[in-house]
Parts: C-alpha cells; structure tokens; sequence
C-alpha cells in the first residue's frame, strides 16, 4: 500500500509520517502541487492521497482534480482552512481541519485502507 | 448624456439683476401695448393719417403714443442688454412716465385739480423699478413740477404734496421689507445650494414618476451616466457603479420627492474585505504549527516517559485554537459573514456530544455536570447543530468555570410551553453568581479578565459574546439571571422547526 502526503509544511509531513509509522504502508511525500501530479502521472499509483489545500503554485483544489481525473486513489483532505473544508466533505473520502486527533486520523485512514485493499483484491 | 449633464442644483431664485430687469420689461411691454391702442384708437375717428394730423383733437394722441412706443421699445431693447445697468433703464422709464403725466392735462388740473392723483404713477413705479428709497427723489421732482406749474406760490396745494409723500413713506417701507425678505429667502436658498454642492454625499431627488429631479455634484460624479437608471435602484442600499460601492438610504420627503443620500463606501468595504483575507491567513498560518504542535504532543504523551509534561503542551496549544477560532468567529460575526448551515439535527445528539467533551473536564474541577433532554421536546429539528453545539459548550463551560467543587452545574433542553413554537436550552449553575451591575455587559466582546464572563475561553472574554450572536443570528436570543452567592440560569431561547 502507497500513501501521498501532499503538504508544503515540513513539520506537518513529518508528524503525518510518524502518526502513520504504525500502518504498514509506503509513504511518498510531496512538498507542492506540481511534485504531487508528477508524482501520480509518473509513479506508481497511491492508494490514499492526503492533501493540504493551501500549497503554492498549483492550489489543492486543482491537486483534487488531478487526482481524481488519473487514479482512483482515496484522498483524504488535511486542511486549516476551515472555511474551505466544508465543500469537500462530499467529494472528499474524507475531511480534517488542523488541527486533527492523531487517533481519528488513524482511525479512518485504516478504514479508507481496508477498504481499498478490499477493493483490489476483488478486481 | 446631454441630458445627463444638464441635471444640475436648480437656482430657484433669479439674480437680483435679472429680476428686476423681468419686472421693467413687463411694464415697458404693457406701457407699449397701451400706447399702440391709443395709437390704434386715433384712426377710429379719422380714415387717412392725414385726417388724423390736420384734427387738433387727435393730433397730440397720436404724437404722444407714436413717442411712447418708440421710446417703449428703445427702452426695452435697452433692458436686454447687461452692460447697460439696470437702475439706468428705471430711471428713464421713472422720467417718461413724469413726462407723461406732466403733459397729460392742464396745469392747473395736475397742480390742484382732477389729474393730482396722476402723480401716484411716477412715484409707484419708481419704489417697483428703482431701489425702494429713490421713491423720494420722484417726490421731489413731482413736487418742484407742481410748485412750477401752479398759477401762483398761493395756490400750492401743500395739502396733496403731504398725502404724496405719506403713501411715499409707506411704499418705500412695503418694499423694503418686501426686499428684506427676498433676501434672506435668497441667502438661505444660496446656503442650501452651496451646502449640497459642498458635501462629498450624494444627494438624488426622484419625483412621484421616478425621473431624477435634482442631483448634487457629487451624486453625479459617482453615479455618471447610471444616473439616468437611477430609479431602478430605488430599493436597493448597496450597489456597485464604475468600480465603487455605494451605499443609498432612502427616504420619503413629503413635497419633495424620494431623497436618496448616495454614499462612496468602496474604501470601507475594501477595508472589510482585506480585515477578513488577513483575518483568514492569520488563522490559517496560526492553525497549522498548532496543529502541528498539538500534533506532535499527542505522539509525545503516548510514548514519552513524562506524559504529563506532553499533555500540558498539548491542553496549552488547544487552548490557543480555541482562541483562533473564537476570533475568526468574532470576526466573521461582525464582518456578517458567518455561514449558518441548515440541517436535520437530534437535540440528544447535541445534549450526548456536549456531555461527551465536558463530562472530563467538569470531574477534574469537582463539578457535576446533568444534562437532560426533556421528552416533550421533538425528536429530530432544523438547524445548525455545529453551531448550537458551539453555544451550549460556551455557555455550560463556563458554568463549570463559575462553579466551585462540589457545586452543580445543569443543562435541559426543553419546548417553551405547550404548543411551542420556540424551544429552550437552561444552563443553570450553583456558582458564585453574577452581581447586577455585571448582568448587562456579560455578553460584551472583549471583557477585561477581572470580569466574571471573561474566563470562558481562557480570557479572550468572547465566548458569552459569540453565543449571544449566533443565538441572535439564528433568530433567537440568550437571557441571564443570577444571584451572587446562589449561581446564575443563562437561558438560550430558539426558534423551534421540526425536522419533517
């Protein structure tokens, strides 16, 4: 299993890594948006992406698109904008605003990761 | 756009000048129409103009009115012209109506007989024509001519000269006040006019029909050309013209018309907007190291040896966010921007929630926390639960703040009577209470941290003050009464939708 971490904090990725140190997954990391479309169109697929809203250059939301558009990886937002949040609650397979609860984090990414390993299998 | 530029203050008043000069070509008008009439009336008793010249009767009528209107239209085509001054064309109308009255009839008729009354014309038209005290100049020219004329220095009538010069005095006063008065009208409009050129308002008046009827400089300057189409802004506060806001308050003026103020608020609303951009980006660049930090203190208390010292990292750090959040959410409040969702909603739910995140906290301090649903109260409404739940920890929060150990803090949610149509949420507490002169300010934003309502969020003294708002916003309102000593009952009162 393969997890994105799309976040221009430095410090943000590395605690995103430590909370997921438990998963048992690969994590890739990208520091902007352009890295993190890079990173899908040329890499293998992630299973779960988790996007910052606020990157430079290219925004989050045109990120999502991307995402969405190339693979069928889960993408989870990890946001402060708490006034964005909410219009991705629908499209998003999940929303946290920062700052989050570790343990809810791991909690549904677990989830979404079960389910899409449950997924594949199938196909 | 012709139209458009034309539309200016109009000067209800005219110039002193041009007034006058109004009235002189009115009389010069009428003295020439009576003068062609007996020109005209000459020829009813003669057929040739030689008939008329070769009669003694009709010969000095038709000199006499052949001059008057030759020297009527001379003197007409004399008033049009501005640089001759206008007391001059008075003046000489004043002397041709003496002329005529002097050569009107015998002398012995205008010294002392029926045609004495004939002197009221020169001396009447002189206080309407000419500056009201030259009245007494044309008295004394009347009277050096009746002096003159009469037979002999006995036969002066003394006693005609004296009712001459009363009704004199008495027109000269009748005119001056008159022009008085013309004067101050004309000041006061000339203030009024040079009051709605000065200020930097706009000011559009719209007649019963909705056309544009007067509109200062400066509502012409900010609305140009949207002037014309002004009336279809009539029930509008706030519209953008060429780049600019403006703001319009409206008001019915009884004999005027719908007065609009218009109102350059471009600067105000950019001052808003970047209030809340720069409001946003401190939030957001706030958020996201505390995140961080609360973040990392999480991963610290499960595997440092001193969790503790962790954990008062991380209380710290959300302390902090609660305070961002109170502040975006006082901002946004008072930017009146603050998005209010609309949705199903449990008032369980909401009571378990709020009980789930105080129950820990309100142990720690030795308070006991009740929170009960009353049954009456309908399973599901409308609402934003995010935002009630927002309300009701402040409120209970606080409670438990106010309230020493061993002390009780309830909560109830319930319908506000039967048949109701609001429903209520009771904080009640055995806390050390609110005195009086407190009550009427607790919902102030920003009390100073000596003050009771001020520790809510850990003193920022906003969260009394952002639940009052919200309950405001959603229609509803937040109610406080307390005895020191006994403990305070804040009631929150909402309108009540029941979920279909």
């Amino acid at each position: 299993m393969k997890v994105l971490i799309v976040e221009d904090d430095a410090d943000m990725r590395r605690l995103l890594k430590i909370v997921m140190a438990g998963l048992d997954v690969d994590m890739e990391e990208a520091p902007d948006g352009e890295s993190a479309i890079h990173s899908i169109e040329t890499s293998q697929e992630p299973d779960l992406v988790l996007l910052d809203l606020h990157l430079p250059h290219i925004s989050g939301e045109e990120v999502f698109d991307a995402i969405r558009k190339h693979s069928k990886s889960a993408i989870v937002i990890v946001t402060a904008d708490i006034l964005a949040a909410p219009e991705f609650v629908s499209k998003a397979d999940g929303v946290f605003t920062k700052p989050f609860k570790t343990n809810e984090l791991i909690v549904k990414l677990t989830s979404l990761l079960s389910t899409h390993r449950n997924e594949a299998k199938e196909e | 756009m012709k139209k458009i530029r034309s539309l200016k203050i109009p000067n209800t008043f005219d110039s002193e000048d041009l007034r006058m000069r109004k009235i002189l070509n009115i009389i010069l008008l009428a003295l020439m129409l009576i003068s062609l009439v007996a020109l005209a009336s000459v020829f009813m008793y003669g057929d040739s103009v030689l008939e008329v010249l070769s009669s003694d009767d009709s010969q000095p009528i038709f000199w006499g009115s052949l001059v008057m209107v030759i020297i009527c239209a001379i003197l007409i085509i004399l008033n049009r012209s501005t640089r001759i001054p206008k007391d001059i064309v008075g003046w000489l109308l004043v002397i041709l109506m003496t002329a005529v009255v002097t050569f009107s009839d015998h002398p012995a008729e205008l010294t002392n007989g029926r045609s004495l009354i004939f002197w009221f014309l020169p001396i009447l038209l002189s206080v309407v024509v000419l500056p009201p005290a030259s009245v007494f100049i044309v008295d004394v020219i009347v009277f050096v001519i009746i002096t003159v004329f009469s037979e002999s220095p006995d036969s002066v009538n003394i006693f005609a000269m004296f009712v001459i010069a009363a009704a004199s005095l008495l027109a000269w006063l009748g005119m001056s006040i008159a022009n008085k008065a013309l004067q101050d009208a004309r000041n006061e409009a000339e203030k009024n006019r040079a009051i709605l050129n000065g200020v930097a308002d706009g000011v559009v008046v719209l007649n019963a029909s909705e056309q544009v009827v007067l509109a200062n400089p400066a509502a012409l300057n900010m609305l140009g050309s949207a002037i014309a189409r002004f009336a279809s802004t009539a029930d509008e506060d706030r519209k953008e013209v060429g780049g600019r806001v403006l703001s319009f308050s409206w008001s019915d003026v009884k004999g005027v018309g719908n007065v609009a103020i218009v109102r350059d608020i471009s600067r105000q609303v950019e001052v808003e907007r970047a209030k809340d951009a720069i409001l946003g980006v401190v939030s957001h660049e706030m958020r996201t190291p505390l995140a961080s930090i609360l973040g990392f203190s999480e991963v610290l208390a499960r595997t440092s040896s001193s969790p503790e010292i962790a954990e008062r990292i991380h209380v710290n750090a959300q302390r902090m966010i609660a305070l961002v959040d109170d502040l975006l959410d006082h901002a946004q409040i008072q930017a009146g921007t603050l998005k209010m969702s609309r949705e199903r909603f449990s008032p369980f739910t909401l009571a378990k929630m709020v009980n789930d995140l105080l129950t820990a906290r309100a142990t720690e301090k030795g308070v006991s926390l009740n929170i009960a649903v009353s049954d009456a109260l309908p399973q599901n409404l409308m609402g934003d639960p995010q935002r009630l739940q927002q309300i009701l920890i402040n409120l209970t929060w606080n409670a438990i703040k106010f309230t020493d150990r061993g002390g009780q803090v309830n909560v109830l949610l319930l319908p506000k009577g039967d048949n109701a149509s609001t429903w209520q949420m009771l904080v009640s507490d055995t806390g050390i209470g609110i005195p009086p002169e407190r009550l009427p300010d607790i919902f102030e934003s920003f009390r100073r941290a000596s003050d009771y309502a001020t520790r809510t969020h850990q003193g920022a003294g906003l969260g009394l003050s952002i639940a009052k708002k919200i309950a405001l916003l959603m229609g509803g309102d937040i109610q406080v009464t307390s005895t020191v000593g006994q403990g305070s009952v804040f009631t929150v009162t909402l309108p009540l939708e029941i979920a279909k």
